[in-house]
Protein backbone atom coordinates (compact mmCIF):
# COMPACT_ATOMS: atom_id res chain seq x y z
CA UNK A 1 0.00 0.00 0.00
CA UNK A 2 2.82 2.30 0.84
CA UNK A 3 4.87 1.91 -2.33
CA UNK A 4 1.84 2.28 -4.25
CA UNK A 5 1.09 5.60 -2.64
CA UNK A 6 4.65 6.81 -2.99
CA UNK A 7 4.16 5.54 -6.64
CA UNK A 8 1.08 7.98 -7.06
CA UNK A 9 2.78 10.64 -5.43
CA UNK A 10 6.08 10.66 -7.63
CA UNK A 11 3.29 10.23 -10.40
CA UNK A 12 1.26 13.02 -9.58
CA UNK A 13 4.73 15.31 -9.05
CA UNK A 14 6.27 14.13 -12.66
CA UNK A 15 2.68 14.58 -14.36
CA UNK A 16 2.47 18.16 -12.96
CA UNK A 17 5.74 19.39 -13.73
CA UNK A 18 7.64 20.74 -11.20
CA UNK A 19 8.47 23.86 -12.93
CA UNK A 20 4.89 24.89 -13.96
CA UNK A 21 2.96 24.34 -10.16
CA UNK A 22 0.75 24.46 -9.00
CA UNK A 23 -1.78 24.34 -12.09
CA UNK A 24 -5.29 25.38 -12.76
CA UNK A 25 -7.84 22.93 -13.50
CA UNK A 26 -8.82 24.81 -16.58
CA UNK A 27 -5.82 26.75 -16.97
CA UNK A 28 -7.84 30.20 -16.30
CA UNK A 29 -4.79 31.88 -15.56
CA UNK A 30 -3.00 30.85 -18.54
CA UNK A 31 -5.61 32.17 -21.00
CA UNK A 32 -5.85 35.55 -18.83
CA UNK A 33 -1.75 35.93 -19.36
CA UNK A 34 -2.16 35.03 -23.08
CA UNK A 35 -4.61 38.30 -23.47
CA UNK A 36 -7.78 36.79 -22.54
CA UNK A 37 -10.64 39.81 -20.58
CA UNK A 38 -11.26 39.25 -17.16
CA UNK A 39 -14.08 38.90 -16.45
CA UNK A 40 -15.00 40.42 -13.11
CA UNK A 41 -18.15 40.20 -11.08
CA UNK A 42 -19.15 42.88 -9.11
CA UNK A 43 -21.98 43.67 -6.09
CA UNK A 44 -22.44 46.81 -4.19
CA UNK A 45 -20.76 46.21 -0.34
CA UNK A 46 -19.15 49.88 0.24
CA UNK A 47 -16.49 50.74 0.84
CA UNK A 48 -15.26 47.56 -0.92
CA UNK A 49 -17.25 47.79 -4.11
CA UNK A 50 -19.41 50.73 -4.70
CA UNK A 51 -21.95 50.59 -7.70
CA UNK A 52 -23.42 54.04 -8.42
CA UNK A 53 -25.67 55.41 -11.33
CA UNK A 54 -23.86 52.60 -13.55
CA UNK A 55 -20.33 53.77 -11.95
CA UNK A 56 -17.78 51.09 -10.10
CA UNK A 57 -15.75 52.18 -7.60
CA UNK A 58 -14.19 50.85 -4.42
CA UNK A 59 -11.48 49.05 -3.00
CA UNK A 60 -11.19 45.82 -4.69
CA UNK A 61 -12.69 47.01 -8.40
CA UNK A 62 -9.71 48.69 -8.10
CA UNK A 63 -7.47 45.82 -6.99
CA UNK A 64 -8.49 43.65 -9.76
CA UNK A 65 -8.03 46.00 -12.52
CA UNK A 66 -4.49 46.27 -11.65
CA UNK A 67 -4.15 42.97 -11.08
CA UNK A 68 -6.06 42.28 -14.49
CA UNK A 69 -3.39 44.98 -16.41
CA UNK A 70 -0.38 42.96 -14.31
CA UNK A 71 -0.77 39.82 -15.73
CA UNK A 72 -1.02 41.79 -19.39
CA UNK A 73 -5.28 41.70 -19.70
CA UNK A 74 -8.01 43.68 -19.04
CA UNK A 75 -10.39 43.26 -16.69
CA UNK A 76 -14.09 43.75 -17.67
CA UNK A 77 -16.83 44.16 -14.94
CA UNK A 78 -19.95 42.56 -14.61
CA UNK A 79 -22.79 43.80 -12.23
CA UNK A 80 -25.12 41.65 -10.46
CA UNK A 81 -27.19 39.95 -7.65
CA UNK A 82 -24.82 38.50 -5.15
CA UNK A 83 -26.30 34.81 -5.24
CA UNK A 84 -26.13 35.06 -9.20
CA UNK A 85 -22.34 35.80 -9.43
CA UNK A 86 -21.67 33.04 -6.87
CA UNK A 87 -23.35 30.43 -8.92
CA UNK A 88 -21.99 31.98 -12.43
CA UNK A 89 -18.52 31.76 -11.01
CA UNK A 90 -19.11 28.27 -10.16
CA UNK A 91 -19.96 27.99 -13.43
CA UNK A 92 -17.10 29.25 -14.77
CA UNK A 93 -19.16 32.40 -16.45
CA UNK A 94 -16.58 35.10 -13.88
CA UNK A 95 -12.97 34.26 -13.42
CA UNK A 96 -13.45 36.85 -10.53
CA UNK A 97 -15.50 38.03 -8.06
CA UNK A 98 -15.66 40.79 -5.83
CA UNK A 99 -18.34 41.68 -3.48
CA UNK A 100 -16.78 42.40 -0.13
CA UNK A 101 -16.49 39.21 1.31
CA UNK A 102 -15.04 38.35 4.36
CA UNK A 103 -13.30 34.85 5.45
CA UNK A 104 -16.59 34.16 7.02
CA UNK A 105 -18.91 33.85 4.22
CA UNK A 106 -21.69 31.28 3.55
CA UNK A 107 -20.82 30.70 -0.21
CA UNK A 108 -17.11 29.50 1.16
CA UNK A 109 -17.88 25.87 -0.38
CA UNK A 110 -18.52 26.95 -3.93
CA UNK A 111 -15.84 30.09 -4.26
CA UNK A 112 -11.90 29.41 -4.17
CA UNK A 113 -11.34 32.32 -1.28
CA UNK A 114 -8.17 34.65 -1.36
CA UNK A 115 -5.80 34.81 1.35
CA UNK A 116 -7.09 37.93 3.62
CA UNK A 117 -5.65 40.97 1.74
CA UNK A 118 -6.67 43.68 4.84
CA UNK A 119 -7.86 43.07 8.27
CA UNK A 120 -10.01 45.44 9.65
CA UNK A 121 -11.64 45.96 13.31
CA UNK A 122 -15.31 47.40 13.58
CA UNK A 123 -15.50 49.49 17.14
CA UNK A 124 -17.46 52.35 18.55
CA UNK A 125 -15.54 55.73 18.03
CA UNK A 126 -16.10 59.29 20.45
CA UNK A 127 -14.42 62.29 20.22
CA UNK A 128 -11.42 62.57 21.65
CA UNK A 129 -11.01 63.50 25.39
CA UNK A 130 -14.45 62.51 25.98
CA UNK A 131 -15.24 59.25 28.24
CA UNK A 132 -16.69 56.45 26.77
CA UNK A 133 -19.93 55.71 28.83
CA UNK A 134 -19.77 52.50 30.50
CA UNK A 135 -23.32 50.87 28.74
CA UNK A 136 -23.95 51.76 25.15
CA UNK A 137 -27.58 50.61 26.41
CA UNK A 138 -30.29 53.55 24.77
CA UNK A 139 -26.87 55.52 23.24
CA UNK A 140 -27.61 57.12 19.69
CA UNK A 141 -24.86 55.79 17.69
CA UNK A 142 -24.32 57.45 14.23
CA UNK A 143 -23.87 54.74 11.56
CA UNK A 144 -23.73 54.61 7.85
CA UNK A 145 -27.26 53.41 6.90
CA UNK A 146 -26.31 51.45 4.05
CA UNK A 147 -23.58 49.34 6.14
CA UNK A 148 -26.82 46.88 7.67
CA UNK A 149 -23.88 44.64 9.46
CA UNK A 150 -22.73 47.69 10.88
CA UNK A 151 -26.41 48.97 12.09
CA UNK A 152 -27.08 44.99 13.46
CA UNK A 153 -23.95 45.20 15.42
CA UNK A 154 -25.18 48.94 17.03
CA UNK A 155 -28.84 47.31 17.75
CA UNK A 156 -27.36 44.52 19.56
CA UNK A 157 -25.69 46.97 21.78
CA UNK A 158 -29.09 47.99 22.42
CA UNK A 159 -28.19 51.64 21.40
CA UNK A 160 -30.01 53.84 19.04
CA UNK A 161 -28.40 53.58 15.44
CA UNK A 162 -28.56 57.11 13.76
CA UNK A 163 -28.21 57.39 10.21
CA UNK A 164 -24.76 59.59 9.32
CA UNK A 165 -25.95 62.58 7.22
CA UNK A 166 -24.33 63.61 4.20
CA UNK A 167 -23.61 67.00 5.41
CA UNK A 168 -20.46 66.62 6.83
CA UNK A 169 -21.44 67.77 10.59
CA UNK A 170 -19.05 66.14 13.14
CA UNK A 171 -21.19 63.18 14.70
CA UNK A 172 -20.07 62.68 18.80
CA UNK A 173 -20.10 58.94 18.93
CA UNK A 174 -20.26 56.86 15.60
CA UNK A 175 -19.42 53.30 14.93
CA UNK A 176 -17.56 51.85 11.61
CA UNK A 177 -13.86 51.16 11.01
CA UNK A 178 -10.80 51.66 13.15
CA UNK A 179 -8.89 53.58 10.25
CA UNK A 180 -12.23 55.44 9.27
CA UNK A 181 -12.62 56.52 12.55
CA UNK A 182 -9.35 57.28 12.99
CA UNK A 183 -9.77 59.57 10.02
CA UNK A 184 -12.61 61.43 10.77
CA UNK A 185 -10.72 62.51 14.01
CA UNK A 186 -12.98 60.29 16.55
CA UNK A 187 -10.84 57.91 19.01
CA UNK A 188 -12.14 53.88 18.95
CA UNK A 189 -13.28 52.91 22.10
CA UNK A 190 -12.10 49.33 23.98
CA UNK A 191 -15.46 47.74 22.82
CA UNK A 192 -14.59 45.77 19.62
CA UNK A 193 -17.51 45.28 17.65
CA UNK A 194 -16.51 42.44 14.53
CA UNK A 195 -12.91 41.88 13.00
CA UNK A 196 -12.95 41.44 9.38
CA UNK A 197 -10.95 39.65 6.82
CA UNK A 198 -11.36 40.74 3.56
CA UNK A 199 -10.91 38.38 0.79
CA UNK A 200 -11.84 38.44 -3.23
CA UNK A 201 -12.78 34.94 -4.48
CA UNK A 202 -12.17 32.94 -8.03
CA UNK A 203 -13.26 29.71 -9.61
CA UNK A 204 -12.72 27.08 -7.48
CA UNK A 205 -10.31 24.39 -8.93
CA UNK A 206 -7.79 27.24 -10.50
CA UNK A 207 -4.84 26.65 -7.89
CA UNK A 208 -2.35 28.93 -10.12
CA UNK A 209 -4.81 31.94 -10.85
CA UNK A 210 -5.78 32.11 -6.89
CA UNK A 211 -1.81 32.10 -5.78
CA UNK A 212 -1.41 34.49 -8.51
CA UNK A 213 -3.88 36.68 -6.55
CA UNK A 214 -2.89 35.53 -3.41
CA UNK A 215 1.20 36.94 -4.71
CA UNK A 216 -0.95 39.74 -6.24
CA UNK A 217 -2.59 41.22 -3.21
CA UNK A 218 0.08 40.83 -0.61
CA UNK A 219 2.18 43.07 -2.04
CA UNK A 220 -0.10 45.87 -1.32
CA UNK A 221 0.15 48.47 0.53
CA UNK A 222 -2.31 48.08 3.73
CA UNK A 223 -2.01 51.87 4.72
CA UNK A 224 -3.13 52.71 0.91
CA UNK A 225 -6.02 50.40 0.85
CA UNK A 226 -7.63 52.15 4.08
CA UNK A 227 -6.93 55.51 2.30
CA UNK A 228 -9.07 54.35 -0.87
CA UNK A 229 -11.78 52.70 1.36
CA UNK A 230 -12.05 55.85 3.21
CA UNK A 231 -12.33 58.15 -0.11
CA UNK A 232 -15.21 55.26 -1.04
CA UNK A 233 -16.70 55.93 2.30
CA UNK A 234 -16.95 59.55 1.77
CA UNK B 1 -15.89 -18.60 44.89
CA UNK B 2 -12.41 -20.00 44.54
CA UNK B 3 -10.32 -17.23 42.35
CA UNK B 4 -7.78 -17.97 39.82
CA UNK B 5 -4.30 -17.48 40.70
CA UNK B 6 -3.19 -14.28 39.91
CA UNK B 7 -1.64 -13.54 36.59
CA UNK B 8 1.95 -11.77 35.40
CA UNK B 9 3.40 -12.04 32.53
CA UNK B 10 6.73 -14.22 32.34
CA UNK B 11 9.68 -11.52 32.89
CA UNK B 12 10.58 -10.95 28.89
CA UNK B 13 7.19 -10.56 28.39
CA UNK B 14 7.20 -7.87 31.26
CA UNK B 15 9.50 -6.37 29.51
CA UNK B 16 7.67 -6.34 26.02
CA UNK B 17 4.26 -5.17 28.00
CA UNK B 18 6.20 -2.25 29.60
CA UNK B 19 7.18 -1.09 26.16
CA UNK B 20 3.65 -1.30 24.81
CA UNK B 21 2.67 1.02 27.54
CA UNK B 22 5.32 3.28 26.96
CA UNK B 23 4.49 3.23 23.02
CA UNK B 24 0.65 4.29 24.01
CA UNK B 25 1.63 6.61 26.19
CA UNK B 26 3.81 8.48 23.67
CA UNK B 27 1.11 7.87 21.26
CA UNK B 28 -1.39 9.82 23.19
CA UNK B 29 0.50 12.71 23.88
CA UNK B 30 1.58 12.47 20.10
CA UNK B 31 -2.10 12.95 18.77
CA UNK B 32 -3.43 14.80 21.62
CA UNK B 33 -0.91 17.67 20.89
CA UNK B 34 -1.97 17.27 16.94
CA UNK B 35 -5.12 17.59 18.12
CA UNK B 36 -5.14 20.41 20.06
CA UNK B 37 -2.88 22.61 17.24
CA UNK B 38 -5.86 21.58 15.25
CA UNK B 39 -8.49 22.85 17.42
CA UNK B 40 -6.96 26.13 17.82
CA UNK B 41 -6.04 26.71 14.24
CA UNK B 42 -9.06 24.99 13.02
CA UNK B 43 -11.43 28.52 12.51
CA UNK B 44 -14.15 27.32 9.75
CA UNK B 45 -12.05 25.28 7.84
CA UNK B 46 -14.01 22.14 6.85
CA UNK B 47 -11.22 20.39 6.25
CA UNK B 48 -9.52 20.99 9.54
CA UNK B 49 -12.73 19.89 11.36
CA UNK B 50 -12.71 16.79 10.24
CA UNK B 51 -8.87 16.11 10.86
CA UNK B 52 -9.66 17.52 14.10
CA UNK B 53 -12.57 14.42 14.66
CA UNK B 54 -9.81 11.90 13.34
CA UNK B 55 -7.30 12.42 16.19
CA UNK B 56 -10.34 12.44 18.77
CA UNK B 57 -11.48 9.11 17.08
CA UNK B 58 -7.75 7.28 16.78
CA UNK B 59 -6.69 8.30 20.38
CA UNK B 60 -9.24 5.98 21.37
CA UNK B 61 -7.27 2.75 20.77
CA UNK B 62 -4.29 4.22 22.73
CA UNK B 63 -6.53 5.26 25.85
CA UNK B 64 -8.31 1.81 26.18
CA UNK B 65 -5.28 0.25 25.77
CA UNK B 66 -3.95 1.99 28.48
CA UNK B 67 -7.01 1.40 30.80
CA UNK B 68 -7.98 -1.83 30.25
CA UNK B 69 -4.99 -3.69 29.97
CA UNK B 70 -3.97 -2.45 33.50
CA UNK B 71 -7.30 -3.40 34.72
CA UNK B 72 -6.58 -6.64 33.34
CA UNK B 73 -3.75 -7.81 35.95
CA UNK B 74 -5.61 -6.69 38.77
CA UNK B 75 -5.74 -9.64 40.84
CA UNK B 76 -8.80 -11.96 40.93
CA UNK B 77 -11.36 -11.95 43.98
CA UNK B 78 -14.34 -13.32 44.97
CA UNK B 79 -16.39 -11.31 43.20
CA UNK B 80 -14.07 -11.88 39.98
CA UNK B 81 -12.84 -15.64 40.31
CA UNK B 82 -11.69 -15.67 36.49
CA UNK B 83 -9.43 -12.47 37.33
CA UNK B 84 -10.37 -9.13 35.19
CA UNK B 85 -8.73 -10.76 32.05
CA UNK B 86 -11.97 -10.05 30.17
CA UNK B 87 -11.24 -6.18 30.08
CA UNK B 88 -9.27 -6.68 27.30
CA UNK B 89 -11.67 -8.26 24.79
CA UNK B 90 -13.89 -5.32 26.14
CA UNK B 91 -11.23 -2.61 24.99
CA UNK B 92 -10.47 -4.55 21.93
CA UNK B 93 -14.43 -4.16 21.17
CA UNK B 94 -14.09 -0.32 22.27
CA UNK B 95 -11.13 0.40 19.86
CA UNK B 96 -12.59 -1.97 16.83
CA UNK B 97 -16.21 -0.07 17.03
CA UNK B 98 -13.30 3.60 16.77
CA UNK B 99 -11.87 2.35 13.81
CA UNK B 100 -15.45 1.78 11.84
CA UNK B 101 -16.27 5.09 13.21
CA UNK B 102 -13.13 6.12 11.41
CA UNK B 103 -14.26 4.84 8.25
CA UNK B 104 -17.45 5.92 8.45
CA UNK B 105 -16.64 9.12 8.94
CA UNK B 106 -14.10 9.16 6.47
CA UNK B 107 -16.51 7.71 3.79
CA UNK B 108 -19.38 10.06 4.64
CA UNK B 109 -17.26 13.05 4.49
CA UNK B 110 -15.25 12.20 1.34
CA UNK B 111 -18.83 10.93 -0.43
CA UNK B 112 -20.13 14.38 0.47
CA UNK B 113 -17.33 16.41 -0.74
CA UNK B 114 -17.58 14.42 -4.23
CA UNK B 115 -21.69 14.88 -4.79
CA UNK B 116 -21.64 18.38 -3.35
CA UNK B 117 -18.85 19.26 -6.29
CA UNK B 118 -16.77 21.32 -3.66
CA UNK B 119 -13.80 22.30 -5.73
CA UNK B 120 -10.45 21.75 -3.46
CA UNK B 121 -8.57 24.80 -4.35
CA UNK B 122 -5.05 25.82 -3.03
CA UNK B 123 -3.68 28.69 -3.36
CA UNK B 124 -1.06 30.78 -1.26
CA UNK B 125 0.32 31.36 1.97
CA UNK B 126 2.21 34.29 3.64
CA UNK B 127 4.97 33.11 5.86
CA UNK B 128 8.03 35.42 6.34
CA UNK B 129 6.53 38.42 4.11
CA UNK B 130 6.94 35.68 1.20
CA UNK B 131 3.96 34.31 -0.60
CA UNK B 132 4.20 30.60 -0.81
CA UNK B 133 1.80 27.92 -2.56
CA UNK B 134 -0.02 26.57 0.45
CA UNK B 135 0.05 23.26 -0.92
CA UNK B 136 4.02 23.00 0.34
CA UNK B 137 3.13 23.69 4.10
CA UNK B 138 0.36 21.45 3.79
CA UNK B 139 2.42 18.48 2.86
CA UNK B 140 5.39 19.37 5.20
CA UNK B 141 2.33 19.19 8.15
CA UNK B 142 1.13 16.04 6.59
CA UNK B 143 4.11 14.67 6.73
CA UNK B 144 5.11 15.68 10.21
CA UNK B 145 1.62 14.49 11.82
CA UNK B 146 1.70 11.57 9.40
CA UNK B 147 5.31 9.76 10.16
CA UNK B 148 5.40 9.28 13.51
CA UNK B 149 1.82 7.65 13.08
CA UNK B 150 3.86 5.31 10.47
CA UNK B 151 6.70 4.01 12.90
CA UNK B 152 4.72 3.69 15.59
CA UNK B 153 1.77 1.21 13.61
CA UNK B 154 5.12 -0.65 12.85
CA UNK B 155 6.32 -1.02 16.30
CA UNK B 156 2.93 -1.98 17.89
CA UNK B 157 2.17 -4.66 14.73
CA UNK B 158 5.36 -6.64 15.72
CA UNK B 159 4.82 -6.04 19.42
CA UNK B 160 1.32 -7.12 19.14
CA UNK B 161 1.51 -10.65 18.80
CA UNK B 162 4.43 -11.45 21.25
CA UNK B 163 2.00 -10.55 24.12
CA UNK B 164 -1.25 -11.75 22.80
CA UNK B 165 -2.69 -8.06 23.60
CA UNK B 166 -5.50 -7.40 20.41
CA UNK B 167 -6.05 -3.94 21.32
CA UNK B 168 -2.59 -2.95 20.94
CA UNK B 169 -2.92 -4.92 17.61
CA UNK B 170 -6.39 -2.94 16.61
CA UNK B 171 -4.35 0.32 17.67
CA UNK B 172 -1.35 -0.96 14.85
CA UNK B 173 -4.60 -0.57 12.33
CA UNK B 174 -5.73 2.62 14.18
CA UNK B 175 -2.01 3.88 13.20
CA UNK B 176 -2.33 2.31 9.57
CA UNK B 177 -5.40 4.24 8.96
CA UNK B 178 -4.03 7.30 10.24
CA UNK B 179 -1.24 7.43 8.10
CA UNK B 180 -2.97 6.03 4.80
CA UNK B 181 -5.73 8.96 5.54
CA UNK B 182 -2.37 11.48 5.27
CA UNK B 183 -1.36 10.05 2.45
CA UNK B 184 -4.72 10.35 1.10
CA UNK B 185 -4.64 14.34 2.06
CA UNK B 186 -1.14 14.33 0.47
CA UNK B 187 -2.29 13.26 -2.74
CA UNK B 188 -5.37 15.33 -2.77
CA UNK B 189 -3.22 18.08 -2.06
CA UNK B 190 -0.87 17.25 -5.12
CA UNK B 191 -4.10 16.72 -6.61
CA UNK B 192 -5.16 20.19 -6.45
CA UNK B 193 -1.61 21.33 -7.31
CA UNK B 194 -1.50 19.60 -10.76
CA UNK B 195 -4.96 20.59 -11.14
CA UNK B 196 -6.97 17.89 -10.74
CA UNK B 197 -9.09 18.42 -7.56
CA UNK B 198 -11.39 15.58 -7.50
CA UNK B 199 -8.51 13.30 -6.82
CA UNK B 200 -8.64 14.91 -3.09
CA UNK B 201 -11.97 13.29 -2.34
CA UNK B 202 -11.67 9.98 -4.48
CA UNK B 203 -8.23 9.53 -2.58
CA UNK B 204 -9.74 10.38 0.73
CA UNK B 205 -13.09 7.28 -0.38
CA UNK B 206 -10.60 4.50 -1.42
CA UNK B 207 -8.90 4.79 2.07
CA UNK B 208 -11.59 4.92 4.11
CA UNK B 209 -12.99 1.63 2.29
CA UNK B 210 -9.69 0.17 3.31
CA UNK B 211 -10.37 1.17 6.62
CA UNK B 212 -13.47 0.30 7.03
CA UNK B 213 -12.14 -3.13 6.46
CA UNK B 214 -10.05 -3.34 9.04
CA UNK B 215 -12.63 -1.71 11.53
CA UNK B 216 -15.47 -4.72 10.36
CA UNK B 217 -12.84 -8.13 10.57
CA UNK B 218 -11.79 -6.21 13.48
CA UNK B 219 -15.02 -6.36 15.24
CA UNK B 220 -15.74 -9.76 13.81
CA UNK B 221 -12.80 -11.12 14.88
CA UNK B 222 -13.72 -9.37 18.51
CA UNK B 223 -17.51 -10.52 18.43
CA UNK B 224 -16.07 -14.05 18.06
CA UNK B 225 -13.49 -12.85 21.26
CA UNK B 226 -16.37 -12.49 23.67
CA UNK B 227 -18.54 -15.93 22.12
CA UNK B 228 -15.11 -17.65 23.31
CA UNK B 229 -13.96 -19.29 19.65
CA UNK B 230 -11.01 -21.42 20.18
CA UNK B 231 -7.60 -19.11 21.18
CA UNK B 232 -6.91 -17.35 17.67
CA UNK B 233 -3.57 -16.00 17.26
CA UNK B 234 -3.12 -11.88 17.82
CA UNK B 235 -2.03 -11.57 14.13
CA UNK B 236 -4.66 -13.63 12.76
CA UNK B 237 -2.32 -15.92 11.22
CA UNK B 238 -4.69 -18.86 12.03
CA UNK B 239 -5.67 -20.42 15.35
CA UNK B 240 -3.47 -21.13 17.75
CA UNK B 241 -2.06 -24.58 17.65
CA UNK B 242 -1.73 -24.86 22.01
CA UNK B 243 -4.78 -27.05 22.47
CA UNK B 244 -3.38 -29.60 20.53
CA UNK B 245 -0.06 -29.22 22.41
CA UNK B 246 -1.55 -29.41 25.55
CA UNK B 247 -3.63 -32.38 24.37
CA UNK B 248 -0.42 -34.04 23.15
CA UNK B 249 1.37 -33.29 26.21
CA UNK B 250 -1.49 -34.87 28.33
CA UNK B 251 -2.01 -37.93 26.22
CA UNK B 252 2.21 -38.22 26.38
CA UNK B 253 1.89 -38.94 30.71
CA UNK B 254 2.23 -43.03 31.39
CA UNK B 255 -0.99 -42.70 33.39
CA UNK B 256 -3.30 -41.22 30.60
CA UNK B 257 -5.17 -43.59 27.77
CA UNK B 258 -6.43 -40.56 25.64
CA UNK B 259 -7.23 -37.04 26.69
CA UNK B 260 -9.42 -33.99 24.84
CA UNK B 261 -8.90 -30.42 25.54
CA UNK B 262 -11.15 -27.51 25.67
CA UNK B 263 -9.76 -23.86 25.86
CA UNK B 264 -10.87 -20.61 26.10
CA UNK B 265 -9.54 -17.13 25.68
CA UNK B 266 -9.72 -14.08 28.13
CA UNK B 267 -7.68 -11.36 27.08
CA UNK B 268 -3.65 -12.47 27.29
CA UNK B 269 -4.52 -15.70 28.89
CA UNK B 270 -5.60 -19.10 28.19
CA UNK B 271 -8.58 -20.63 30.61
CA UNK B 272 -9.93 -24.69 30.18
CA UNK B 273 -10.54 -28.05 30.92
CA UNK B 274 -8.80 -31.47 30.10
CA UNK B 275 -10.73 -34.49 30.01
CA UNK B 276 -8.96 -37.62 30.71
CA UNK B 277 -9.41 -41.23 30.43
CA UNK B 278 -6.96 -43.14 32.53
CA UNK B 279 -5.20 -46.29 32.29
CA UNK B 280 -4.34 -46.39 35.33
CA UNK B 281 -6.03 -45.44 38.79
CA UNK B 282 -3.30 -45.79 42.00
CA UNK B 283 -2.35 -42.16 43.76
CA UNK B 284 -4.61 -40.30 41.04
CA UNK B 285 -5.47 -37.31 42.94
CA UNK B 286 -1.32 -37.05 42.84
CA UNK B 287 -1.17 -37.68 39.03
CA UNK B 288 -4.14 -35.51 38.32
CA UNK B 289 -2.05 -32.07 40.34
CA UNK B 290 1.00 -33.13 38.99
CA UNK B 291 -0.51 -32.65 35.17
CA UNK B 292 -2.00 -29.58 35.81
CA UNK B 293 1.09 -28.25 37.06
CA UNK B 294 2.97 -29.55 34.22
CA UNK B 295 0.24 -28.34 31.76
CA UNK B 296 0.24 -24.57 33.47
CA UNK B 297 4.41 -24.56 32.78
CA UNK B 298 4.25 -25.65 28.96
CA UNK B 299 3.32 -21.99 28.11
CA UNK B 300 2.40 -18.61 30.20
CA UNK B 301 -0.59 -17.83 28.67
CA UNK B 302 -1.88 -21.27 30.00
CA UNK B 303 -2.69 -19.94 33.47
CA UNK B 304 -5.62 -22.15 34.82
CA UNK B 305 -6.80 -26.03 33.53
CA UNK B 306 -8.90 -28.28 35.24
CA UNK B 307 -8.08 -32.06 34.34
CA UNK B 308 -11.97 -34.17 34.67
CA UNK B 309 -11.42 -38.07 35.05
CA UNK B 310 -13.44 -39.67 32.56
CA UNK B 311 -14.22 -43.04 31.99
CA UNK B 312 -14.45 -42.44 27.99
CA UNK B 313 -14.39 -39.61 25.64
CA UNK B 314 -17.31 -38.41 24.24
CA UNK B 315 -17.19 -38.54 20.38
CA UNK B 316 -20.60 -37.71 19.62
CA UNK B 317 -20.53 -34.12 21.52
CA UNK B 318 -16.69 -33.62 20.24
CA UNK B 319 -15.82 -31.49 16.76
CA UNK B 320 -13.59 -32.43 14.45
CA UNK B 321 -10.02 -32.89 15.97
CA UNK B 322 -8.86 -29.45 14.29
CA UNK B 323 -12.66 -27.64 15.28
CA UNK B 324 -13.06 -26.34 11.41
CA UNK B 325 -15.77 -27.78 10.64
Amino acid sequence: MRSRIAAILIGLLAAGGCSDFPKDNAETLKQLRAGREMKVGVAHNPPWVVVSDGRIDGVEPALVTQWAQSLGTKARVITGPADALVEALYKRELDVLVMGLTDATPHSGKLALSQPYLEVKTHIGVAPGQTPPADWTGQRITVDPERLDLVAQVRELEAEPVPLNGNGTQAPIMAGYDFELERRGLKPTEDELSTERRVMAVIPGESALLLSLDQFLQAQDKEGLKDKAMEALR
Amino acid sequence: MRPIENFEFPEDKQALFKRAQRLEVITVFYIASAAVALYVTMGSSQAMRASFFEDVISIIPAIVFLICSRIALWPPNRNFPYGYHGAVSIGYLISSVALVAMGLFLLIESASKFLSGERTTIGGMHIFGETIWAGWPMLAAIAYTGIPSVILGHMKLKLAPKIHDKILYADANMMKADWMAEGATAIGVLGTGVGYWWLDPLAAGIIALDILKDGFSNLGVVTADLMERRPQKTDRSGYETLPEDLRRRVEALDWVKEAEVRLRESGHIVLGEVYVVPSRTDNLPERVASAIDDAKGMNWRLHDVTISVVPRLNDDASPAPDGQS
